[in-house]
């Protein structure tokens, strides 16, 4: 026979009991902040700093920037897949459908931008070239963290998106090298902090 | 002392008020496989099962038995009198907070 755990709880401890429980399942669904922002902070901030060094300095040739760039950006898809599918496959119905859906986005998003800039990348000035892919593949970023928001009432993850746009366009219009320092730092460093701020907030809640 | 409003047995057992509040956080419709939310609660599937029961018998839960590919997988989902029976029950939690 089980108990039923425990003595009665009071009504403050009971809502307690109830708020920590929803905490630990809102974190389990949505992935540790931690591993879901601080992995594409890092990425961003290694990636577009080798990309900066190459644009400010010749310091790296153009594909050891971008190798380094993609390189970093395939590993934190992969992070955010394998996470997203393990929890793809413990709960389904209508919200799995949609973050199914959503995944899809991500991978057809980034396949145009490849697309998009092997084809204009013959077509530009090497400079150039660097900021068509960076550009691109941070609006599909941008727009999918927006969407991703919205999908998940998640305000952080949108404010997120909301922060990469408006550093996207500020950087495209200044150019080559000053979009790689912007996204190297501006929302490299964004998604560190956003990522520890928050996995830390959740800690102290749950 | 004044008399507050009842609550619900069934939700009211701390392991079966964590097990709803888990259930309820997930989207309406949305099902979850019986391993995850042990894993999640942190209980043991014994103990689990027995809880479920108790909840299933009340109307609260709905247990699937179905397959992924050949192997046999349960799945767990709050139903809709569930979930109105957890709003009841918070609200009347939230009513003795106030008279206390």
């Amino acid at each position: 026979m089980v108990k039923d755990e425990d003595g009665p709880l009071g009504p403050a401890e009971t809502l307690l009991l109830i708020e920590q429980q929803r905490a630990k399942t809102i974190w389990w669904l949505g992935g540790d902040p931690l591993l879901m922002y601080t992995t594409w902070g890092v990425t961003w901030l290694l990636g577009f700093g080798a990309l900066f060094l190459y644009l400010g300095y010749g310091a790296l040739t153009q594909a050891t920037a971008l190798l380094v760039l993609f390189g970093f950006m395939s590993a934190a898809m992969a992070i955010l897949v394998i996470t997203r599918w393990r929890i793809g496959g413990s709960v389904r119905g209508d919200s799995a459908d949609r973050s199914r859906m959503y995944g899809f986005a991500w991978g057809l998003g980034l396949a145009c931008t490849i697309a998009l800039s092997i084809r204009l990348s013959r077509l530009l000035p090497p400079p150039e070239v660097s900021l068509v892919w960076a550009a691109t593949s941070m609006t599909v970023v941008a727009i999918l963290y927006i969407m991703g928001g919205l999908l998940y009432q998640d305000q952080p993850m949108m404010r997120l998106g909301l922060w990469v746009a408006v550093l996207n366009v500020i950087g495209t219009v200044s150019g080559p090298a000053p979009h790689a320092l912007i996204m190297s730092f501006g929302a490299g460093g964004g998604f560190i902090v956003a990522g520890i701020v928050l996995h830390r907030r959740r800690r102290l809640s749950g | 002392m004044t008399a507050g409003p009842e609550l619900d047995p069934v939700i009211h057992a701390q392991a079966r008020l964590r097990v709803v509040a888990t259930l309820n956080t997930l989207g309406e419709g949305d099902q979850v496989a019986f391993p995850a939310l042990k894993d999640l609660l942190g209980m043991t599937a014994g103990n689990l099962s027995v809880h479920l029961t108790k909840l299933e018998e009340a109307g609260y839960v709905e247990i699937v038995k179905t397959h992924r590919g050949r192997t046999p997988a349960t799945y767990v989902a709050l139903t809709r009198q569930g979930r109105r029976a957890f709003e009841d029950y918070t609200a009347a939690i939230r009513k003795l907070l106030e008279l206390s």
